[in-house]
Parts: C-alpha cells; structure tokens; sequence
C-alpha cells in the first residue's frame, strides 16, 4: 500500500509541477484583483503539498493493508489491451468510419480479450456496429464519425 | 404563486405525453442501469446527456432525474438475489435481503424494498416541494461572498464525509478544481492550461471528464473479472409484500425518510451513508435485534427507504442554491448547464415550469417505478443474465458515440480515453472520483465568486467573513477542519488494534 501510495504521490506531485509552469506564465494579480493566474498557480501549490504530503506519509506510517487491491499482470495485460483497442479505435475510425472502426474494436475484444471465436466474434461485432448505426445515426440523428466510404 | 399552484403547473408539464414517455424511459434506464453491477447512475447519466441534446430541457432533465431515482430502485435487485449491490448505496440491502431469499422468500423481500423506495422516495419529494421554495426565496439575497462560502462548505465536506482519505480526497478536489480552470478565462480572456492546444481553449467538456472517470473507469474495473450471475434459484412469488410486515415497518419508513432525506440535503454525505445508519439506527431500535443479518423486515426497508429519501434531500441543493451534492447530482447540474439552464435560486422565479415539471416528474416516476417493479421483477432479474463479456463493450462504445457526438472530432474521443485510464487509476490507488466531477463544475462558480467578492472589497478577504452568512459558513467550514484534524490525531494516538476493531 505503501508503495502504491508513494508512486501516486509522486505522480501527482510531477503532475502538479507541470501545471504549475504553464500557471506561472500567467499574471498572479491585475489592477482590479486577482489575475488569470492567481487561481491555477494556488491550486498547484496546494496540490503539490498534498502530494508531499501523501509521500510523507508512506515514509513515517508502518506498512497497513487495505482494500485497494494489487491487480496482478493478467487483469493489467486484460485492461491494457481494453485501453490499447480504445486507442486503435481513435485513430482507425476517421480512416474506416464508424461502423468498420466498431467492429474492428469490438472482435479486439471478443476474440483477443474474452477468447471468443473468431468465426462468433465476427458476425456479433458486425450485427453490434451496425445495430449502433442504426439506432444513433439513422434513428437519433447523432453524427457518427464517417471514413473513406462515407459511413 | 403558491406550493400547489406551482405543482398543478408542474403537473400540467410532467404529464405531457412526451414527458411521461421520457420519464418512464429515464425510470427504466435508471432500474436496469441499477440492476447491472458496474454501471451506476452518474456515469449513465454521463452518457445519456449527448442523446439529449436534441430534446427540450425539461424533457431530458425529467429522463435524466428518472434514471437517478429509477436506479435507486433497480439496485435492490441484485442485493436481494445474488447478494451483489448494484449500487453502493445498495450494499445494507444484501444482509437481510439476501438472507430473506435464501430462505425462499425473495418475492417478499423484493416487495418490500419496492414499497420502501416508493414511501421513500415519494416523502422526500414532497419535503423537497415545501422546502425549495422558501430556501430559494432566502438565497436570493446571497452575494458572491456567500456563494463563494457556500460551494467552499460543500467541497470540504465531499473531501470529509466521502469516505476516503482526507489527503486523496483533497488530492481528488483539486485536481477537479485544475480542470475547470482550463480553457479561455472568462474574467480576462486569456487561455489557461491549453498547453497550446486550440481544441482546449473552450475549456474540457464536462460530460467527457465524467464520462471517462465514472463510466469508463467502471466499466474496466469491473471488465477485471468476468460476472457471472448466481440468482438465488426458485420462482418469484408472493411480490406484494404482506400488511403484517408494513405495519411493522411502519415506523422504520418514518425513521429512515426523515434521517435519509437530511444527510442526503448535506452535501458529500449522500444516499450510502443514509442508507448506513438508517440500518443501525433500526438495528438499535429494534426489539427483534437478533434477527437482523438473518432476515428482518426492517433490515431491507429502512435502507431502500433511506435511500430513496436522500435522492429527494439531494435535488435540494441542487435545484435552490445550483450547488450539487454528489457526484451523480453534480452530473445533473452539468447537464443543465449544458442546455442553458443556470440552477439556483432563481429558477424558481424564472423558470417555474422547468423547476416543478421535474419535482412533478418525480412523483409520477415514483408511481411508474412501483408499478413496473411489483409485477416485473422477473421480467428484470432476466436482466442479470446479460453477458458482461459482450455488455461492457457496448458501454465502452455508447461512451465513445457520446463523446464524439458533442463536437464531432476525434479529439474528444481521446480524452475521453484518457480519462479513463485516469479514472482506473484512480479507482486502483484509491483517490476518489466524485470530488473530481464536483470540483470540476463547481470551480469556475467558485473562482468568479472569489474573484467578484475580491473585487468588491479591493482585494481584502476579510469580506469573506465580515459579512453573516459567509462568516457563519466560513466559521462552520473551520469548525469541520479542525474537528477532523483532532478526530486523526486521536485516532493515530490509539493502539493500531483498537484503531483497526
């Protein structure tokens, strides 16, 4: 726990320190009170000494186990690949267009996540890409992303 | 106009038939939403406000009300047959509701948390109804010193009753309260923490931080491991519970609507911890004290009531002082900020059509919600059924269909990821979520209101407390810091055991 506490302190405390060279570029106070940069620049003070804080006390407190619990490598491996096929969906949507980007996302999941078989993955990511077409799309009117193919 | 000439009005807006199609619609989002671990009411309404866009406000705040008091109902489900909360506040539910169904007697105990959430959720709107107005009337003559108090008071008790950490939770508020100041600042017109990026200089759309930390986050902690339903096996029978065991819950319902409905108007207390002590409470009071945790029929109705009640205590804050409580009401206020609406003290002035339609609302979704959930219970625990293998998926796209659907880009799409994988990693380290959404829209009322209090009194912050309602909230937000400090340090003085029992 310690450790998770020491890595998340240091996270926020670098976090902290780059908003805070973007903040200090702006003006602290102006000729009628406080200025662009009078809010952004305390809040990453603040943030930073709560972050020395948190790593302060993964150093003075004895080891205690909580409930947050360690995810081990295979869920990480599960939810790095969830996060790997949201990011492949980003880029190859505007390429493919919504529905072939779906339904490459959707088999990513289905055969490489939940081990289904590409021959059942395929048709349901299809039937699932295009059931959101048909619903958002053509039924709600929400715009979709289009590809080369214009859908 | 008087409390019942406003409700008829409300009435004549709610039960427009477009209106009573949305609200059942919001209702049954709401109960599924409630029924399906791993989804719960701020991330759905999260998703559903880009679907919105198209609808007339009150419409779509009467759908999005529905699912937040509709899950209220749907999580009782999953605690009473397979002893898995839906919801966080649904955890008391489980140990005398499941127990009640292991012993075959499911039908009743789903009965009873139906009827419960109906006297509790019907109560606290009517409280709510008195009450607005009046507190409504008097934050009229607030002034930004007061409002600044005021969003400070409901921050620090987020940060103090929100059940994490005081450093994490504190961690979590300001990094909400960063967020907010990206973007064009309003006051002086310069770009705030864009690191250049132009698609960041209209600020951080709302819906996709809320989106990314509740939804996506959910989604992929519960995608960890895979959900497979065990329901308690025998038909449902026998779903309207029984006159005995109303009349001995009768003053279970009175306890647990008032306690919920007042620590559900304190900001960052919420419905879980009415639901916690609404259940100690009648454990206390109870002569059958032996019998809870194996079944009582007070140990299922005094937490559905209390949790009911505090959805009603909730709306309070939200609709008279703009000021959300929790994150799921903080995701309503973005919401209506998003279709124009500015919540507060003169809405009941300014739009009372709008205001009562959704308190209205909530009475008929009351009545809705009784009505679907007696006879269709089984019809809804089919629900449970549902793969998560193939469910969290389709989630994980509805997200990105709404984030894309705001502006139309990509971009959008990808902050959404990214917050995200900042809202798991949140969950994973422990920092809390609601903090974050709530200092995100509160922050930029906060800044001007300190900017515009600072500016009235020539940059003295002695005007913070000179005058009696800021003051008085100020003295208050002191007085819970240093309550909490000496509660720490009493804490770390006992013995690592006795801390631990």
């Amino acid at each position: 726990m310690n450790q998770v506490n020491r890595i998340s302190g240091f996270s926020v405390l670098f976090g902290a320190g780059a908003l805070m060279s973007e903040a200090l570029k702006l003006e602290f106070t102006t000729d009628i009170g406080p200025g662009p940069g009078f809010f952004p620049v305390w809040l990453c003070a603040i943030m930073a000494v709560l972050a020395l804080l948190l790593i302060a006390k993964t150093f003075t407190r004895a080891e205690v186990q909580t409930a947050i619990d360690n995810p081990g490598g295979a869920v990480l491996r599960k939810v790095g690949t969830v996060f790997a096929a949201l990011i492949g969906f980003v880029i190859v949507t505007p390429i493919v267009g919504f529905i072939g980007g779906a339904s490459l996302f959707l088999i990513t999941i289905f055969s490489f996540i939940e081990s289904m078989k590409l021959r059942q993955a395929l048709p349901l990511a299809a039937a699932i890409a295009c059931a959101f077409y048909l619903i958002f799309s053509v039924g709600l009117g929400v715009k979709l992303p289009t590809g080369f193919m214009g859908i | 106009m008087g409390v019942f000439d406003s409700l008829m009005l409300g009435f004549s807006v709610a039960l427009d038939p477009t209106n009573l199609l949305f609200c059942f619609v919001g209702v049954l989002c709401g109960t599924l939403v409630g029924i399906l671990p791993g989804l719960g009411p701020s991330a759905t309404i999260a998703i559903l406000i880009p679907v919105t866009f198209g609808m007339n406000p009150t419409t779509a705040m009467i759908m999005l009300a529905g699912v937040y008091y509709g899950a209220k109902y749907g999580g009782a489900l999953t605690s009473i047959l397979i002893n898995t909360p839906g919801e966080s506040s649904s955890v008391m539910t489980c140990l005398d509701g499941y127990q009640m169904a292991v012993k075959g007697e499911a039908g009743r105990a789903l009965g009873l948390a139906a009827i419960s959430s109906f006297i509790g959720g019907t109560f606290s709107v009517l409280v709510l109804m008195l009450i607005a107005p009046p507190l409504a009337e008097l934050a009229i003559s607030f002034g930004p010193p007061e409002y600044f108090a005021l969003m400070l008071l409901g921050l620090v008790m987020v940060i103090f009753l929100g059940g994490a950490t005081f450093v994490k939770a504190s961690i979590s508020c300001i990094f909400g309260l960063l967020l907010g100041t990206v973007g064009v600042d309003p006051l002086h017109g310069q770009p705030r923490l864009t690191f250049d990026q132009i698609r960041l200089f209209d600020g951080l759309e709302f819906v996709i931080v809320a989106m990314g930390l509740f939804a996506i986050a959910e989604v992929l902690v519960n995608a960890e491991s895979t959900h497979e339903a065990g329901i308690v096996k025998g038909k449902l029978v026998g779903l309207f519970p029984r006159l005995s065991d109303l009349l001995k819950c009768k003053f279970t319902f009175l306890r647990s609507t008032v306690l919920g409905f007042f620590i559900g108007v304190l900001p960052g207390a919420g419905s879980t911890i009415a639901t916690f002590l609404a259940y100690s409470v009648e454990k206390s009071v109870s002569k059958d004290r032996a019998e809870f945790g194996h079944g009582a029929v007070q140990g299922v109705a005094a937490p559905e009531t209390a949790d009911n009640s505090a959805t009603g205590g909730e709306m309070v804050p939200l609709l008279t002082l703009g000021i959300p409580g929790s994150g799921s009401t903080a995701v309503m206020l973005g919401a209506m900020m998003t279709y124009g609406v500015r919540p507060g003290p003169l809405l009941f002035e300014q739009q009372p059509e709008f205001v009562w339609a959704i308190i209205a609302s909530m009475y008929v979704g009351n009545v809705m919600l009784l009505i679907m959930n007696l006879p269709l219970v089984p019809v809804f625990a089919s629900a449970l059924r549902i793969r998560y293998t193939i469910l969290y998926p389709t989630i994980l796209l509805v997200c990105a269909v709404g984030a894309y659907s705001l502006n139309g880009s990509m971009f959008d799409v990808g902050l959404l990821v990214m917050f995200g994988l900042i809202g798991y990693a949140m969950r994973k380290t422990g920092f809390p979520a609601a903090p974050v959404v709530l200092a995100l829209v509160l922050g930029p009322m906060i800044e001007r209101a300190l900017s515009q209090s600072l500016s009235m009194s020539q940059g003295d912050l002695t005007i913070l407390i000179e005058r009696p309602i800021s003051g008085s909230l100020i003295a208050l937000i002191t007085l819970i810091v240093i309550g909490a400090i000496f509660g720490a340090l009493r804490r770390r003085g006992k013995p690592a055991n006795a801390a631990a029992s």
